[in-house]
């Protein structure tokens, strides 16, 4: 019981410390020491990705840091993945993500779509400049539940707007969250978007709240 | 027919309102000295509207010494504001250096992120440094700072927009990639902040050269969004000292620009130096209010600004546009040293009559 407590505490430290060969190691070592591979990711990499999250929402720690412990995690979930049940830790829900048509910015997507993983979702990326047909087919091939699109430039804010109407005219149930440097709540909520977010940390818990609507 | 004869209009008030008045380069260097003025000097802050002018696309725009210039005097002939942008976009230090370009008919021209020119960590060293008289863009734009410098030099301002080291390394890396290098692989990233500055250094130098007056340095990675400001000054304080100081040895005037949140203005001043003026975007973390701002820092330099491009240039009709220009000048020009613009540049699909409304508000404002 000690060691695999050990084991869960030097996991919680070695992501803390965004040291990625020390996650391995001790995400392998707990594994060994019997502990459940869930439990490595829901009592290890779970809550020091949490107390990072929360470090940054605060302004204690930034991007840069932010960026490389999303890496770390992931790392750690490689090492436990082999040993998980089929669908035991994600598909919270699948989301499709990109930036709209038009719009070529893609750090802020990125660091949602790393986040929303680290969360449990198996997310889609469709990457930059992606077309509102584009986002529909991904969705209905994948049985997305929520769709997230985001927009930097003032010039592509309204394919934003397109996006919501293109997934209300086709009757897909899939729910749309917007975010994106110029987005507002109140922007949101005039194109008839389903959620916003105005940062990565709070787009985790935005999709959180929408997928218990689907 | 509306439309002509508003222009027609514009072009007369622009040519001959402030006959008998400072000429703009008087007007602004009043403005950097703290010194009375006619009125409030403007900068509309337009690169990708101007082209609107005359019918231009992007990519030629992006592409052509020659094409921007005359978009960015046709502008200036139009609207009348006090400085003309010898400027394309911020990958022209990334192409000098031979990343690869995508020019897009509408939009500004960016780095092609499926071909990096720093593909690991390994490449930071491997950045060759170039001539900026011959290097791709770079030496168009030096050639778009000379023909301003000699159509309109006498009486408006050259103004340009070299970026921080930062941001170029950022698109010949991806910026995701280059934040996580700067936790993991820190020289690495050093060596190429270093290389970069000895090329910004040549390329201010020239552009000094070339007619340029003022010179814009967008410090896009020194804000909350990006990295904390211990970090920052780590990486690339001493470039930024040493790239500073190199144009305050050419005696253009060097404005502090940042548009992301919680920029890091007590450090650009205390940390880097070496500036005279200063224009953001949004708050820094000692300040509550746009009042407190001018009061904190109104008086170590010139403030530019500080409208919020996309609300101003895209949201507001004409009216409301003038009214909040007002604003500005109500909280800013008393005392002076003070440049109405907007805080970014103007949106490229915003409205010429906004545009407008700030060289109207300043023609109208008067004092309390």
């Amino acid at each position: 019981m000690a060691d695999r407590e050990s084991a869960l505490a030097d996991i919680q430290a070695g992501l803390k410390e965004l040291d990625e060969e020390v996650v391995k190691a001790k995400a392998d070592e707990a594994l060994a020491n019997g502990v459940l591979p869930l439990q490595v990711i829901e009592e290890g990499l779970s809550p020091a990705m949490k107390e990072i999250g929360d470090l940054f929402e605060r302004g204690e720690l930034f991007l840069p840091e932010l960026l490389v412990a999303t890496e770390v995690f992931k790392a750690g979930l490689e090492v436990v993945r082999p040993s998980l049940a089929a669908g035991s830790w994600e598909k919270a829900c699948t989301v499709v993500i990109g930036t709209v048509e038009g719009d070529v910015h893609d750090i802020g997507k990125n660091i949602v779509k790393m986040m929303l993983e680290t969360a449990g979702f198996e997310v889609i990326d469709l990457g930059i400049d992606v077309k509102a047909s584009a986002f529909l087919d991904a969705a209905k091939q994948s049985d997305a539940k929520i769709i997230a699109a985001s927009s930097l430039l003032s010039s592509t804010l309204p394919n934003l707007r397109l996006l919501v109407e293109a997934v209300r005219s086709d009757g897909l149930g899939a729910l749309v969250m917007i975010g994106g440097a110029p987005v507002t709540d109140d922007l949101a909520t005039a194109y008839g978007a389903d959620g916003f977010a105005p940062d990565a940390i709070l787009a985790v818990e935005e999709a959180k709240r929408l997928s218990v609507r689907v | 027919m509306t439309d002509l004869v508003l222009e027609v209009a514009w072009w007369a008030q622009a040519q001959g309102r402030y006959k008998g008045m400072m000429t703009s380069r008087q007007r602004v260097a009043a403005a950097f000295s703290f010194e009375e003025v006619d009125r409030v000097p403007v900068w509309c802050h337009v690169v990708g509207l101007s082209r609107r002018t005359l019918g231009v696309s992007y990519s030629e725009y992006a592409q052509s010494a020659e094409v921007a210039a005359r978009c960015q005097l046709a502008w200036n002939d139009l609207i009348g504001d006090d400085f003309v942008d010898a400027y394309f976009d911020v990958a022209v230090e990334a192409a000098g250096f031979g990343q690869r370009m995508i020019y897009p008919q509408d939009e500004a021209a960016f780095t092609d992120a499926s071909d990096y020119l720093i593909k690991n960590p390994d490449d930071y060293h491997k950045l060759e440094k170039f001539d900026v008289h011959t290097a791709p863009r770079v030496s168009e734009v030096l050639r778009m700072a000379e023909i301003l410098a000699n159509e309109v030099g006498e009486k408006r301002v050259v103004l340009s927009t070299p970026l921080e080291p930062f941001v170029t390394l950022g698109l010949m890396r991806g910026v995701s990639e280059l934040l996580m290098d700067c936790v993991r692989n820190p020289n690495d990233v050093r060596a190429g902040l270093e290389t970069v500055t000895d090329m910004s250094i040549e390329y201010v130098r020239a552009l000094v050269n070339a007619g340029v007056s003022v010179i814009q340095f967008a410090h896009d990675y020194g804000n909350r969004a990006m990295m904390g400001p211990k970090m920052w000054l780590d990486l690339a304080g001493d470039c930024l000292r040493r790239l500073q100081s190199a144009v305050q040895e050419t005696g253009a005037k060097l404005v502090h620009h940042n548009c992301d949140k919680v920029p890091y203005v007590d450090e650009a001043f205390d940390d880097i130096g070496h500036l005279d003026a200063t224009m953001i975007w949004s708050l820094p973390a000692s300040c509550t209010s746009w009042s407190e701002f001018k009061a904190t820092y109104g008086n170590r330099a010139t403030v530019f600004g500080c409208l919020e491009p996309v609300h101003f240039g895209t949201e507001l009709s004409y009216e409301q546009a003038k009214v909040e220009a007002l604003d500005q000048l109500r909280t800013f020009a008393p005392g002076g040293g003070f440049i109405l613009s907007t805080a970014c540049e103007f949106p490229a699909n915003g409205s010429m009559h906004n545009a407008k409304a700030m060289v109207d508000a300043c023609r109208d404002y008067e004092p309390a």
